[in-house]
């Protein structure tokens, strides 16, 4: 593959807005950016060592999925909550909305890594399990396994915020 | 359909990967079994707010300066393992183990001083186990003259005594008798314990 292959520059800029949304869904709106940028740098840095046993953008997604359990991991010193609530890309308008969705994505953070990249992957960006284990390493069981008990969490701590949604 | 299978498609969130009959199987259960109905209901609506709510409204394109870096030419040089760097590489460690062993072992024997001294070490070994071999043999030659001295003792005065026995039984009377007072006046203790 040379450097002016355009099949590939083509490609990498079709993959890029899915990784951003990835990286949004995970470290919200303020890192998004940073954390597609790092994706791929880190890609093209060491792009010999992608062997093409995987379709680019898995490889490419388990590079930002990596990168974005290893940012969450490490001692927060910004979060999505606390940098600035002020969000440029969301759907939501009202102060009272926005509230819902700051509840939202703090039952979402509250999952495990793994588990909430398996409801990201799976449920959120409409992988399939195999693609999800792929992405993960992990065997499409495990995806499953997650996915049951991610999908009972969120289901029960989001029942009361569903309800007083209706109710409004 | 089961509640149980239903329950698996839910939590597997597996509905677009059912065919057209199953889908109808399952809704035709879903309107038979009201707890599997709102556990479909739950779940649809907790994950379309969840969406919502990490949903961007608009992406922004890919930046100009990462479309640079991708079709920089430096990027997509890759790094090759060429025989010559290992050869290099090789030569390199081969020098460092020759200067080790030069400094350890061949420059101190090229020393003269170090070499006296490496001749005398070797000497005194040499003569400390000379000296221990010849301590074992002449301690071992040692035993074996003491054994044949008490020998030769032992047979020398078997053969006296009995050259004394010939003798005495050759005396007369008198003669006997004034041996007995000689023996008497020189040797008290041999007469005391039995004598002749």
């Amino acid at each position: 593959m040379s450097y002016d292959d355009k099949a590939f520059n083509k490609q990498i800029e079709q993959i890029w807005p899915k990784i951003w949304r990835l990286c949004y869904r995970f470290v919200g709106p303020q890192l998004a950016d940073d954390m597609t940028q790092e994706t791929f740098l880190k890609f093209l840095k060491s792009r010999h060592k992608f062997r093409g046993d995987s379709k680019l953008s898995t490889y490419l997604y388990r590079i930002a999925v990596n990168l974005c359990i290893d940012f969450k991991r490490k001692p927060a010193v910004h979060s999505y909550d606390e940098i600035d609530e002020y969000n440029p890309f969301s759907s939501f308008e009202k102060f009272s909305d926005i509230l819902v969705e700051q509840k939202i994505n703090t039952a979402l953070n509250e999952l495990p890594p793994q588990r909430r990249s398996v409801f990201i992957l799976r449920i959120l960006e409409h992988y399939s399990t195999r693609e999800t284990a792929e992405i993960l390493e992990i065997s499409e069981g495990t995806v499953k396994a997650h996915l049951h008990i991610a999908l009972q969490d969120l289901r029960d701590k989001l029942k009361p915020l569903i309800k007083e949604m209706e109710a409004s | 359909m089961t509640c149980s299978q239903a329950r698996t498609i839910i939590n597997n969130w597996e509905l677009h990967q059912l065919t057209s009959p199953e889908k109808e199987l399952f809704f035709q259960h879903l309107h038979k079994c009201p707890a599997c109905a709102e556990l479909h209901s739950q779940t649809k609506k907790t994950i379309e707010i969840i969406d919502k709510a990490t949903q961007p409204l608009k992406v922004p394109v890919m930046p100009q300066h990462i479309i640079n870096l991708a079709k920089s030419p430096q990027l997509h040089q890759r790094r090759k393992h060429s025989w010559a760097s290992l050869v290099k590489y090789t030569a390199i460690a081969a020098c460092f183990i020759i200067i080790v062993f030069s400094a350890t072992i061949v420059i101190p024997r090229l020393i003269p001083d170090n070499q006296q001294t490496e001749f005398n070490q070797v000497n005194q070994v040499l003569y400390q186990i000379s000296e221990n071999q010849l301590s074992d043999i002449s301690e071992q030659y040692q035993q074996q003259i003491a054994y044949e001295d008490e020998l030769y003792a032992a047979e020398s005065l078997y053969f006296s005594q009995e050259d004394i026995y010939f003798l005495v039984s050759s005396l007369d009377n008198d003669e006997l008798e004034e041996f007995n007072q000689l023996l008497m006046s020189n040797y008290p203790d041999m007469i005391t314990r039995g004598g002749m």
